[in-house]
């Protein structure tokens, strides 16, 4: 896998993570001759590498792999359609007629035109900076993610006594592997009244090991001159606030922030991409196209995606559209915007064109029980299924027809309690 | 005693309430399929995991490789196992799929490489 410098690349992939290689190898499928990623580290596979523990692959797969394996399951395809693999090469630059400019020290600057391009640079997390904990800026203070990498690829334990804030995946797989390499991990801190993260890591991280999840509370000050000596934690009300009474002072050497992962996404702004606000990625349609031309993304650059699975089954999509694109470049007029309900925080794709059958992702902004999801068409309804229990940390996919598209000028996704709608779907 | 449990088995998820006694279940309801039912006789009695963990790695280009356990063990020896690791080294190259560690746990499970970490290329 040596670096190129062809000026024609058909599809030109930027990200070698999961969402990367799916795409990419769906492109070669769907007959585009020459395909690329462009991956900034030293490997493909991004951060399923770090990501040891298995429950990858159950979807899409039907096998339960662990984060590398299933990297593996895509590196092999790479390699055996002869896609040109570009590591440790950074996109600097991208313009909306689809000129990428890559620097990396071997080649030095290499410039591309591609015939479409595909972003999938992934997400990066919050770090504690953007959250407001008062005090000292000990050491021990670490993103969960980066914790993650000093343990699982570099051999570096990070503490002893933990506390963890924020319980969304990585925090809570990060408890358990702490907890195996021997280090007392005293409590899992989130802020809101339910888990961040999907209820079987909320089982097998931390009620398998008795780690308590400490919930509606967060931490508010941190002490320590050289390394952490102790957190605040404070109860918070139910907007957040953290209250004045009931705080707690916790030792500890050792503070693990999982606050959550937001859209890489300075390229995509660079092309003059369309950026959602709520989602902080792009804005697509059904084919995973954004508002330039010729310029698809897929994966946790679009949107943070619960399982790998769905980030994969995602750039598929966007890759075989994105090799068509390449080969017979369309303009398609007809665009709905998706309406939704007001429980309802986001969905992904957010325009449909009726171009083909799609899964629209939602995701809710609290927990409702004994609801029905439909999609409304003008006046009419043309689908709903009821659910037991919907959660913000489990975004929901609702199956809607190309057909309900067409000729539609107006399509809602709506949430609606069991007692107020009769069981009319289908 | 009772106790909730969320079946794992499939993503559904189902809540599976059981009740039982001296680890001997005496009802169960909640799950939506009997894997569910199977799910919470075996949490009761004897809960299984696959264990994740890494090995540290001689004169490879990463000084870890991370591993699996090749069947579901006992949650109870997970610490134990990962403890016994700790002083294991193994040499670069290896393969994904290798096996690194035989009958870990004491029943008869394997521990498997999940990454090949080629060896790191001495310097000219
Ligand atoms: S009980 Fe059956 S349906 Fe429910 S989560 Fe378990 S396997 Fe899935």
């Amino acid at each position: 896998m040596t670096a190129i410098k062809t000026e024609h690349i058909d599809v030109l992939v930027i990200g070698g993570g999961p969402a990367g290689m799916a795409a990419a190898i769906a492109a070669r499928l769907a007959g585009a001759r020459h395909v690329a990623i462009v991956e900034r580290g030293g490997y493909l596979g991004g951060i399923l590498n770090q990501c040891i523990h298995n429950g990858f692959g159950l979807e899409l797969l039907k096998k339960d792999l662990t984060g590398p394996e299933y990297a593996q399951h895509y590196i092999d395809q790479v390699k055996r359609l002869k896609i040109t693999v570009m590591l440790n090469t950074m996109a600097i630059d991208i313009t909306k007629d689809r000129e990428v400019t890559l620097s990396n020290s071997k080649d030095g600057l290499i410039r591309i035109k591609a015939g479409a391009i595909v972003l999938a640079m992934g997400c990066r997390e919050r770090t504690a900076g953007m959250l407001s904990i008062s005090g000292t800026r000990p050491a021990g203070i670490y993103t969960a993610g980066v914790a993650q990498t000093l343990i699982n690829l570099k051999n570096l334990m990070v503490g002893k006594r933990v506390v963890i804030l924020g319980s969304g995946d990585i925090g809570l797989i990060m408890a358990r592997r702490l907890t195996l390499e021997g280090a007392k991990v005293i409590s899992v801190v989130e802020k809101s009244p339910y888990p961040g993260g999907l209820l079987r890591n909320v089982t097998q991280c931390l009620e398998d090991f008795d780690i308590p999840l400490i919930l509606s509370h967060t931490i508010i000050e941190v002490e320590g001159r050289d390394r952490l000596e102790s957190v605040t934690l404070a109860r918070v009300d139910r907007h957040g606030n953290p209250l004045k009474s009931r705080r707690k002072k916790i030792k500890c050497d050792t503070l693990l922030i999982s606050a959550g992962l937001i859209p890489e996404n300075e390229l995509s702004k660079k092309a003059g991409v369309r950026i959602d606000k709520k989602t902080g990625g792009p804005i697509v349609d059904e084919e995973y196209h954004t508002s330039v031309p010729g310029i698809f993304a897929c994966g946790n650059v679009v949107s943070v995606h619960d399982i790998v699975d769905w980030a994969s089954m995602d750039a598929e999509i966007a890759g075989a559209s994105a090799s068509l694109y390449s080969s017979k470049p369309w303009h398609r007029h007809h665009a709905l915007e998706i309406e939704l309900d007001n429980e309802i925080s986001y969905c992904v794709p957010q325009i449909l064109r009726g171009s083909r059958d799609t899964e629209v992702s939602i995701r809710v902004k609290r927990p409702i029980e004994k609801v029905f999801v439909g999609v409304r068409r003008d006046t009419m309804l043309s689908r709903s299924a009821y659910h037991e229990i919907l959660i913000p940390s489990e975004a929901l996919r609702v199956p809607i027809k190309a057909g309900a598209v067409e000729g539609a000028e107006n399509l809602s996704i709506f949430i609606e309690k069991s007692s107020s709608i009769k069981r009319e779907h289908k | 005693m009772k106790r909730d449990l969320i079946c794992t088995i499939c993503p559904l998820g189902c809540k599976v309430m059981a009740t039982y006694a001296h680890k001997k279940a005496t009802a169960i309801c909640g799950n939506r399929c009997p894997k569910g039912e199977a799910y919470a006789l075996s949490e009761i009695r004897n809960p299984r995991r696959i264990l994740t963990t890494t090995i540290k790695v001689e004169g490879g280009i990463f000084p870890l490789v991370s591993v699996r356990t090749n069947r579901p063990i006992s949650r109870d020896s997970m610490r134990r196992v990962v403890k016994n690791l700790h002083n294991t080294f193994v040499k670069a190259p290896i393969e994904i799929g290798d096996r690194l560690a035989h009958g870990v746990s004491g029943s008869g499970s394997d521990i498997v490489a999940t990454r090949s970490i080629p060896k790191k290329k001495a310097k000219p």
